[in-house]
């Protein structure tokens, strides 16, 4: 039970309360660049997660390894680096050569895959000495929080296409950056971050 | 060398100005906005970057291009660990307050969509030099952005500058959120923006096509200035015509020169242009391509068909075949005679006993023409027949000429190849 309460909090942590998106900035490019193609963000937020909670549980089952635990922050991320490149090489050929899975779908997968989102959540498990439960929260809670992201950002820039009396050096990317500014610091309030003196 | 300067200054101003990869493209956000929370994590993690880009840009260039796609996008993050990974190691032995600072953030580098994206977009579709300077000019880009946002987000979010206190009374912690970094970065992006839309009028919307050059390129010059120049060699005043010096010359000369060397016609008028086509040899050879082509159209299967001319004289040897098949009351395909018939029985033979039409000609040698189980004969075998018969009426006094008549036959047969 504890098991199951430990990876719904986190996972509920991860999406929700401090977003990886808005709070960290992780996967901050993908997560705008996706909102502008909105109909792929479903299966490429599946990716995401399926990669993250893949490399997280392999990465903390090589941490109970004695001799890899005692090695530095750099050589982790290197090992960790290394399973994340190799996995998905793996898991990329065998559907090229076996489903006979198209190009384009394989470089989609390896830009979900090999993104900072993706990368950071083993290396954030092993720097918060999270266990199984929570390396499996995290990996999920990584999808659904960019999912979520996704969803507020499509959902702001049809609402700033609409406003017209935007002054013209706001119009496009810097009415964007500011509008995800402004919802970061609300997540970030809501995590209890101070903001001002 | 002017050329190669101008060439650079150019991707120089596309990387760092009209399509800057945080401002206008939106990559590499993650560490702009999260890591960038002081002006020496700035600059280790802009340094970190550019390493990589150049060195990923130029091994793309190289051979990288040549494997599939979703093999390369690995291939990027390999390298981006290369550079990381040592660069942390060094810095746990020599600075460990800086690798805490960075956080997470110093391995991500090897994740940054900038480099796959650069490589993805220019390297793998560009030249080694092409690719370094794009990869120069978009480092120098991001770098800029990133020590700026750095220098802006310590100054207001933690009131110093390089670790050292400016002003302590005002600050904001806020600043040194992800939220700050993206606040500093939508002004930026709208001052660029607003500064592109003066500048580069024509670059103000975003181009997909980011290889078209932002200084346009001089267009060629319409006066009568050569545009390429020819040497000429000019000789020598009073003596042979040795040469020793070489002059540049406008090529209007040259125009006329040549112009001056068309024959003119009677009526004055400039003659024109002997039109290379018409000539006798390319005559020749385009009938002989004409005829390999109809010899290759039999050979291959198809239907042949002759073209109208051969058909025509096709039917007006049919049509003279004919006329001297009634002439001579002699019929392809007519009943044969088993033996052969002598002069004298000929004369003895009742007129109305035999056919009109195969009465022979008493006068006939008639040992010439074969009449039995041989079947028809060609015509050309006819007409040899008729041929030695008529010469040996003309025996008796006058020298005859051979009557050539295969002679019209011959040349329509050689003519058309129908041999």
């Amino acid at each position: 039970m504890s098991w199951f309460l430990n990876f719904v909090s986190v996972a509920l942590y991860a999406a929700f309360i401090q977003n990886l998106v808005f709070n960290g900035g992780y996967g901050a490019s993908e997560s705008i660049r996706m909102s502008l193609k909105y109909g792929r963000v479903i299966p490429f937020s599946l990716m995401i997660a399926g990669y993250s909670t893949f490399t997280a549980v392999v990465c903390r089952a090589l941490d109970l390894y004695h001799g890899i635990n005692a090695l530095s922050f750099a050589s982790h991320a290197a090992i960790f680096g290394g399973v994340l490149a190799f996995s998905f090489l793996i898991i990329a050929a065998f559907l090229r050569l076996v489903f006979h899975v198209k190009k384009k779908t394989l470089s989609t997968m390896g830009v979900a895959a090999l993104n900072s989102m993706v990368f950071a959540i083993p290396l954030i498990n092993h720097r918060s000495g999270a266990g199984f439960a929570e390396s499996i929260g995290m990996g999920i809670g990584s999808g659904v929080a960019f999912v979520f992201a996704v969803l507020l950002i499509y959902v702001g820039i049809e609402k700033i296409q609409k406003i017209k009396n935007i002054p013209k050096a706001f119009n496009g990317i810097p009415a964007i950056f500011i509008y995800v500014a402004l919802i970061s610091m609300a997540f970030s309030g809501l995590s209890g971050s101070i903001l001002f003196v | 060398m002017a050329d190669k300067r101008q060439k650079f200054s150019n991707f120089l101003i596309r990387g760092v100005f009209v399509y800057n990869p945080v401002l206008i493209q939106a990559l590499g956000l993650c560490l702009v906005i999260a890591a960038t929370t002081s002006l020496k994590v700035s600059l280790l993690l802009s340094g970190l970057i550019s390493v990589t880009l150049i060195i990923a840009e130029v091994l793309t260039a190289s051979f990288i291009k040549k494997l599939p796609n979703w093999v390369r996008v690995t291939v990027y993050m390999l390298i981006g660990l290369t550079v990381a990974c040592p660069t942390m190691l060094f810095l746990e032995s020599v600075n460990e307050e800086l690798l805490t600072a960075t956080g997470v953030y110093l391995p991500l580098i090897s994740v940054n969509a900038l480099v796959a994206v650069r490589c993805e977009r220019y390297a793998a579709k560009h030249e080694i030099k092409e690719s370094l300077f794009d990869g120069i000019a978009s480092s120098i880009g991001f770098s800029v952005i990133m020590i700026l946002t750095g220098i802006i987000r310590e100054v207001i979010g933690n009131g110093t500058l390089w670790g050292k206190p400016i002003f302590q009374n005002a600050k904001m912690p806020g600043m040194l959120l992800p939220f700050g970094g993206l606040i500093v970065l939508g002004f930026m992006s709208a001052a660029v923006r607003s500064a592109i839309a003066r500048i580069f009028p024509q670059n103000s919307k975003v181009i997909k096509n980011m290889d078209k050059p932002i200084i346009p390129e001089k267009p060629p010059e319409t006066n009568t200035m050569s545009v390429s120049p020819v040497n000429i060699r000019k000789p020598i005043e009073g003596g042979k015509n040795n040469v020793t010096e070489v002059g540049v010359h406008n090529v209007n000369i040259i125009e006329k020169f040549v112009k001056n060397l068309k024959p003119q016609q009677d009526d004055g008028s400039e003659g024109s242009n002997v039109n290379p086509e018409n000539t006798t040899e390319n005559k020749k050879r385009r009938d002989r391509n004409r005829a390999r082509k109809n010899r290759n159209k039999a050979v291959s299967g198809k239907p042949y068909t002759a073209p109208a001319t051969v058909e025509k004289e096709a039917q007006n040897i049919s049509d003279m075949l004919e006329e001297m098949d009634k002439e001579y009351n002699v019929t392809a395909g007519a009943s044969s005679i088993e033996k052969e018939i002598t002069p004298e029985e000929v004369r003895d033979i009742d007129a109305s006993e035999l056919d009109q039409k195969s009465v022979p000609n008493p006068d006939v040698d008639l040992s010439s023409i074969r009449i039995g189980s041989e079947g028809p004969k060609s015509s050309a075998e006819y007409m040899e027949s008729f041929s030695r018969s008529e010469d040996r009426e003309d025996k008796s006094g006058e020298e005859s000429k051979p009557y050539n008549v295969d002679s019209q036959f011959e040349e329509i047969i050689k003519k058309y190849h129908l041999d």
